[in-house]
């Protein structure tokens, strides 16, 4: 292993069961828990009063609510950096090393924040089915989940607590992949971005971060996104966790675990060499506040594009959703990397009503002429009955205007978490009709 | 705008207020530049085109 | 075996045999049974459903009297009761499309299914699309009649019995502005890959979701000759006669006037209005001819530059206009254009 090197060894152990114990071990893929270790492991006193642990599998009549953010469950037990870099002492390039990763479990955390909120940068109702009907539609329905319930200690504020979520939910991700640490890998991969064929058309993933402040905001490197002018990344760093989600705004959306777990990053590296050559990522921060500073983005993403030599450009934001005025920096980015001479193609979400009568794009440029759908925001997921089982809360509100409700009744609501990046996954479209 | 939506020939004159208007040159002045605008009009539509495009009046500073 | 379907068939006077560009200033009037391609119509819809009436209008008598035209069929709409209302096809007739277009969708508020067809590009697919109407696509011509009808009778079935209709695709209508959301059965990175490779090799590919812009228009050739070209002027600066007395509005306009200019050398100040919302009406109304510089262009018309100008004056509002609005109103002064024979307009804009 070269020093500045960015190849990466993924070491998976599949986790299908997931126990409390005496101790924390993994076993045939039962992944068994010391509450207590655990606990210890990421504590946080002074912010976080009481963390709750429970376990979710698929197929159970339980229902997570409050959902903030998911995890994958990695350790880097080798090589430069850590895993989530810039959250665990230096900001050091990742990307390289071996890791150790727990597959098919996801780290879920769960909280609502001591101070009100209001406006824009409010946290949104956001739910996990393990079961029912509108499972197939929200993420980690199909993951062995373990779900922190966060408290807040007194008279922490909402910067604060989010602070300390966001370490409690890493380490404990780090804590639960190092139970793996002497253990020879079942499966593994190497991440290496190999020579190819030259003819290969060169393709750059250029995703537009979500960042508008606390509560709507991304991380990269330790570091919000706030100030961010684009810039490339390694796909190793996105698997390494260097993109950390701090947005509770849009349930569907955004996610820690859709960032390391990219499904962009992942098809690309699919057919790195196969028939196109995954050049890097390019990422941006969308949401730019003026028309002038909206233009500016695409044109600044569409020369970082250019420059690292990209022939095409895969192109989303907020993994797959757009809307509202971040449509503009999104098409903005479209146009100028077309006038760069780099050949796009954007997937996005529709917007508009349930029965897709109202106008689905609401800001467009003529250039955008290769769109990937992933379906209406306001298709109608099937509702879901009770369930036996709430972890997180006892109400739910579905929309911030809404009474509380009963959280274990039966929900026909829009706010199922991560839904855009499912319908990504399982392959939603919209047609005209 | 006119580019956007497609016009194929377009004249630029005045302001959006007062297209064909210049009330800042005395009433014969501004006749004179209408009649100008208006002949360049005429030129727009002999010239051959392929898309939108932007035809100027120039405008001569009159003695 | 289900009941037959009772079918309302509109056409206009040209496909109901009465003759060409004499025949449009026809009233509109309704005959029982079928005529010129409700025949065949007929013929497709078999023993499923019955044409209990036709309705057959000039389309420059719809034009003229759109407003009483739609409540005048209404009306016998109404009366009939039928389960479904089909127009046309219009192919690529302009004035034609429109009627077809208003028709359909007065059938569709008051609840009664309504089917078209006509070509992409008729102006009346344009404007109407976006009130979600059944619009089979067609060919230019009545080449095409055969499949129009197939398509038509087809959809025309279905939606006469509230049965689910399928993709713009499947069925062969016009997107229609709705959007459905299915399964593609392929996840959204591995079809974002393939079309970029196809874009990529030059290779045809389709977009997922297409948006309704301003359509391209290819510009027509330049005039050989003004000198003998009758120019019209038509503006959306809302210049008005003193007293508006067509109410156009000072913003979101949906209709437009025309008003007499014979015999005028320029645009006196005091004869005019201007109610256009969106900009400062002083400069205008101090000179209206800022605005529509009928001065210049009778000058250009004394020197014998032009060949004519229109005698009459074209006018509404586009402040804050919709889209649709703006396309109709379009579409029906360039109808008139071209029945008067203008080769060149002028249009002011602010």
């Amino acid at each position: 292993m070269m020093p500045g090197d960015f190849s990466l060894d993924v070491n998976d152990f599949a986790i299908h069961r997931l126990v409390f114990a005496s101790q924390t071990q993994y076993q045939h893929g039962t992944l068994s828990i010391e509450r207590e270790a655990l606990l210890a492991a990421i504590a946080e006193p002074q912010i976080v009063s009481n963390i709750e642990v429970h376990l979710a599998h698929p197929g159970e009549s339980c229902r997570i609510v409050h959902v903030l953010d998911a995890v994958e469950s990695m350790v880097k037990l080798s090589g430069r950096s850590t895993v989530y870099p810039g959250h665990f002492g230096s900001a050091i390039p990742a990307g390289s090393g071996r890791n150790h990763r727990l597959q098919g479990l996801a780290l879920l955390v769960s909280a609502e924040f001591p101070e009100p909120t209001s406006g824009a940068l409010s946290p949104h109702e956001s739910i996990v089915d393990m079961s029912g009907p509108a499972a197939p539609y929200c993420a980690f329905s199909d993951t062995a989940n373990v779900v922190l319930v966060c408290h807040p200690a007194p008279s922490v504020t909402n910067a604060e607590f989010d602070a300390g979520l966001h370490r409690v939910k890493l380490k404990a991700a780090v804590y639960l992949a190092q139970a793996t640490a002497a253990l020879a890998p079942e499966t593994w991969q190497t991440y290496a971005l190999t020579p190819t064929e030259p003819e290969l058309p060169r393709v750059v993933f250029v995703d537009q971060l979500h960042q508008q402040g606390l509560m709507a905001q991304t991380f990269l490197y330790g570091k919000h996104t706030q100030g961010l002018e684009p810039t490339l990344l390694h796909p190793n760093e996105m698997l390494d966790g260097a993109l950390v989600n701090g947005n509770y705004r849009q349930p569907g959306r955004a996610i820690t675990y859709a960032h390391s777990q990219s499904y962009m990053v992942r098809e690309l590296y699919r057919r790195h060499g196969v028939d196109i050559h995954f050049r890097g990522v390019v990422i941006g921060r969308g949401w730019q506040e003026t028309q002038f500073l909206k233009e500016r983005q695409g044109w600044m993403m569409a020369r970082v594009a250019r420059l690292c030599g990209a022939d095409v450009a895969i192109i989303t934001a907020d993994v797959g959703g757009t809307g509202g005025n971040n449509t503009i920096d999104f098409m903005q980015t479209i146009k100028a990397c077309e006038h760069m001479g780099i050949r796009t193609v954007a997937i996005m979400q529709e917007s508009g009503n349930p029965d897709g009568s109202e106008p689905t794009v609401v800001d467009h440029v003529p250039e955008a002429d290769a769109l990937v759908s992933v379906g209406g925001i306001g298709w109608r997921i099937p509702a879901a009955p009770a369930v036996e089982r709430v972890i997180g809360g006892e109400t739910v509100r579905p929309n911030l205007a809404d009474e509380p409700q009963d959280a274990s009744g039966p929900l026909d609501v829009g706010c199922w978490y991560g839904a855009i990046w499912k319908r990504s996954e399982i392959g939603l479209s919209a047609v005209d009709a | 705008m006119a580019t956007r939506v497609g016009a194929n020939r377009i004249v630029r004159g005045g302001q959006f207020h007062h297209p064909f208007g210049k009330p800042d040159l005395l009433p014969d002045e501004e006749y004179v530049w209408r009649c100008k605008f208006v002949h360049r009009i005429l030129d727009a539509l002999g010239t051959p085109v392929q898309q939108p495009t932007v035809f100027d009046v120039e405008l001569e500073v009159l003695v | 075996m289900t009941q037959s379907l009772r079918v309302v068939h509109f056409i206009n006077a040209f496909y109901g045999g009465m003759g060409g560009e004499e025949a449009a200033q026809t009233p509109v009037q309704i005959q029982d049974g079928v005529a010129g391609p409700g025949r065949l119509l007929a013929q497709r819809l078999g023993d499923q459903a019955e044409i209990v009436a036709t309705i057959i209008c000039g389309d420059g008598y719809f034009s003229a009297y759109e407003d009483e035209v739609a409540d005048w069929v209404m009306t016998r709409l109404q009366a009939l009761r039928p389960d479904v209302f089909i127009a046309g096809p219009a192919f690529r007739s302009g004035r034609y499309g429109l009627s077809c277009g208003r028709l359909c969708l007065e059938a569709e508020r008051a609840g009664i299914p309504a089917v078209t067809g006509m070509h992409v590009e008729n102006p009346g697919s344009d404007l109407y699309r976006g009130e979600h109407l059944y619009i089979v696509a067609t060919e230019a011509s009545a080449v095409g009649m055969s499949q129009a009808i197939e398509r038509i009778a087809a959809l025309a079935l279905k939606r006469g019995r509230s049965e689910a209709i399928g993709t713009a695709a499947a069925e062969g209508f016009l997107p229609r502005a709705v959007r459905r959301t299915v399964p593609s059965g392929r996840p959204a990175a591995e079809r974002a890959v393939e079309m970029a490779l196809r874009k990529w090799r030059q290779e045809p590919y389709t977009s997922e979701i297409t948006i309704e812009t301003f359509e391209v228009i290819p510009p027509p050739s330049p005039l050989p000759d003004l000198s003998t070209t009758l120019c019209a002027i038509v503006t959306e600066s809302g210049l008005v006669r003193t007293g508006n007395p067509d109410r156009l509005p000072s913003a979101g306009a949906t209709h437009w006037a025309a008003y007499s200019i014979a015999g005028m050398h320029r645009l006196v100040p005091g004869e005019w209005d201007a109610v256009h919302g969106g900009f400062d009406n002083t400069a205008a109304l101090q000179d209206p001819n800022r605005v529509v510089p009928l001065d210049a262009l009778r000058d250009l018309e004394r020197q014998g530059k032009i060949g004519r100008l229109l005698d009459e004056l074209f006018v509404t509002v586009g402040n804050m206009g919709s889209l649709n609005a703006m396309k109709r109103i379009g579409a029906e002064i360039a109808a008139v254009l071209q029945q008067r024979g203008v080769g060149a307009v002028i249009v002011p804009a602010t």
